[in-house]
């Protein structure tokens, strides 16, 4: 099985079909957790990226789970952007230079892993996480890392693209239950990314 | 199973250049860490372990000096070839381009004296990324992705590291203190260090140690604070053992993560009880050089490597009476020992845990 979400300028996209239209809001992702019917209150208090990494695994599991009864270390997350935490590391300067005073609340996501931990806190998942900084989403080098998770013994994979920089969003991720040749999905993976980046 | 080889390029940290300098400044029970004037918080003194002398960028003047080392130890022709890979470990590296990309500079420097255009990785995944990069590297090579890899842990201290350490109340005022009653905080501390992998022992010209296994779990419970349980380091180590036919009875030594705060040390003694480890002489080097976040992984398996090249058990320096409720084994005293089965951990921000496990090659 293989699934797909995207976040992007246009909407949300669970499995290549617009579900949810943003907001013209500045806090559009705060409206799609809304849109989105999420009740986990510990949202409001996380970064940019790890909010996208929560909304875009709930709009998954929204009308199928694929995480229903699945053992709690057989999924592997490999996760990746450009700009690492870019938009926390920007804060968090800002607070110590220009307010002069260092937030530790905003140094804590300044490392892009840590949306994957919040993932994991919020579904009790035990598996491997592996964290990328790429030039540009890649989904051969995804399912790369996804095939050596399964060679290892991961039965599932939810690989992630997620970049958030100056308000900018661009998140696509995938779930993929262990199978032979998955390398065959990059044509796939294309598609549905450009159905929603274009 | 492919054999996998593995070994020490780079050291660089506050304690010394090299490989031998890291050894005799040990042994001599010296710290490279200390008060720096000036650099902490509205110009405040900060203890760290700072490495003097890098030029003006320092992120890539420390990187030229791996690759310098790289250089000198591994055939330029084996560098250059597509059947070699490299990954970065990294958190914060020096984002002195900010707010421009965090890492270009590196992976360009890299890229360029090896024309390794698209065989550069960039793994980012907080105090565990050194570990992870050595586990993701034997990976690559036993999957047939590449036959070598070079594994590079690079990070710098900086004011954005050195506010936001404070400003957590995390950094002790002294050299910090791993495992002990007294401990009171991390020392942060900056390094550089490189190790090769390969299926082909006959790059290396010095000592090399066999990689066994490995493997990361994730604590499912907090993003900055450890578990009460344990619970992502004993998988950890549980998996990484079970991979191979080293019973946990065979670990002869542990390089622990051990950062000195109240909270980590004692879940680490946690899951190493857990794991029934807890008699196994075990050491954190954070007094020698401090945490060095990105590199901690590859600089500390680098000295694992060193203590079984040298067959000696260094000490935890800054230990002297336990301050976990559960009991471990922390070696207070060099001491001359064969070392052959090593266990290297690593715990840090987001719940990540990973482990790998390391066998002395018999000539």
């Amino acid at each position: 099985m293989i699934r797909t979400v995207a976040i992007q300028k246009k909407g949300i996209f669970v499995d290549g079909k617009i579900k949810f239209f943003p907001s013209q809001s500045e806090q559009f992702l705060n409206d799609y957790y809304l849109m989105l019917e999420i009740n986990y209150p510990k949202f409001y208090k996380m970064d940019p990226l790890a909010k996208l990494g929560i909304l875009a695994q709930e709009a998954m599991v929204k009308d199928h789970n694929p995480f229903d009864g699945i053992e709690d270390d057989s999924l592997s997350l490999i996760f990746s952007n450009r700009s690492s935490s870019f938009d926390s590391d920007e804060k968090f300067m800002y607070s110590y230079s220009t307010l002069k005073s260092p937030s530790p609340s905003l140094f804590v996501y300044t490392l892009p892993n840590i949306m994957m931990g919040e993932l994991c806190i919020k579904n009790k998942w035990y598996g491997e996480n592996t964290f990328f900084i790429r030039p540009k989403i890649d989904f051969s080098f995804l399912l790369e890392q996804a095939k050596i998770q399964f060679e290892k013994g991961a039965k599932h994979c939810l690989c992630a693209w997620i970049e958030f920089k100056n308000n900018q969003v661009d998140c696509f991720m995938f779930y993929l239950d262990k199978g032979k040749n998955i390398e065959n999905y990059k044509d796939f993976l294309n598609l549905q990314y450009k159905l929603a980046t274009q | 199973m492919k054999s996998i080889y593995l070994s020490t390029v780079s050291l660089i940290s506050s304690l010394g250049k090299n490989k031998e300098e890291h050894h005799q400044q040990i042994l001599s029970n010296h710290s490279g860490i200390k008060i720096h004037e000036g650099k902490g918080f509205q110009g405040e003194n900060l203890s760290m372990g700072w490495i003097e002398n890098l030029n003006q960028n320092r992120a890539i003047s420390l990187l030229n000096l791996i690759l310098n080392d790289l250089d000198s130890y591994i055939e330029k022709s084996i560098l250059r070839k597509n059947h070699t890979r490299f990954i970065i470990s990294t958190t914060k590296a020096e984002m002195s381009n900010f707010p421009n990309d965090t890492f270009d500079g590196l992976i360009q420097c890299v890229e360029k004296r090896y024309d390794a255009q698209n065989r550069v990785y960039v793994l980012s995944n907080a105090c565990i990324s050194g570990v992870l990069a050595i586990n993701t590297a034997a990976d690559y090579i036993q999957f047939g992705l590449c036959e070598h890899c070079v594994v590079i842990g690079i990070d710098l201290l900086w004011d954005f590291i050195n506010y936001g350490f404070q400003s957590l109340f995390a950094v002790s005022s002294d050299i910090c203190k791993p495992f002990d009653e007294k401990r009171n905080g991390i020392s942060i501390g900056e390094a550089g260090a490189c190790i090769v992998l390969s299926n082909d022992f006959n790059i290396f010209n010095s000592f090399y140690g066999q990689y066994l296994s490995g493997s990361c779990s994730n604590d499912a419970n907090h993003i900055s604070g450890p578990s009460r349980t344990g619970e992502g380091l004993y998988r950890s180590i549980k998996k990484t053992i079970e991979k191979t036919t080293i019973s946990a009875q065979e670990v002869q030594f542990i390089s622990a993560h051990g950062t000195a705060t109240i909270f980590n040390d004692e879940m680490e003694s946690i899951a190493f009880n857990r794991a029934e480890l807890q008699n196994v002489p075990l050491n954190s080097l954070k007094a020698y050089f401090g945490h060095t976040f990105g590199a901690a992984g590859v600089l500390e398996t680098g000295i694992c490597l060193l203590s079984m090249e040298k067959n000696i058990l260094y000490r935890s320096l800054g230990f002297e009476k336990l301050g976990c409720t559960h009991s471990i084994n922390v070696i207070s005293e060099h001491k001359q020992s064969e070392v052959n089965v090593v266990l290297k951990t690593s715990s840090g921000f987001g719940g990540g845990n990973a482990t790998l496990l390391l066998k002395k090659s018999k000539v």
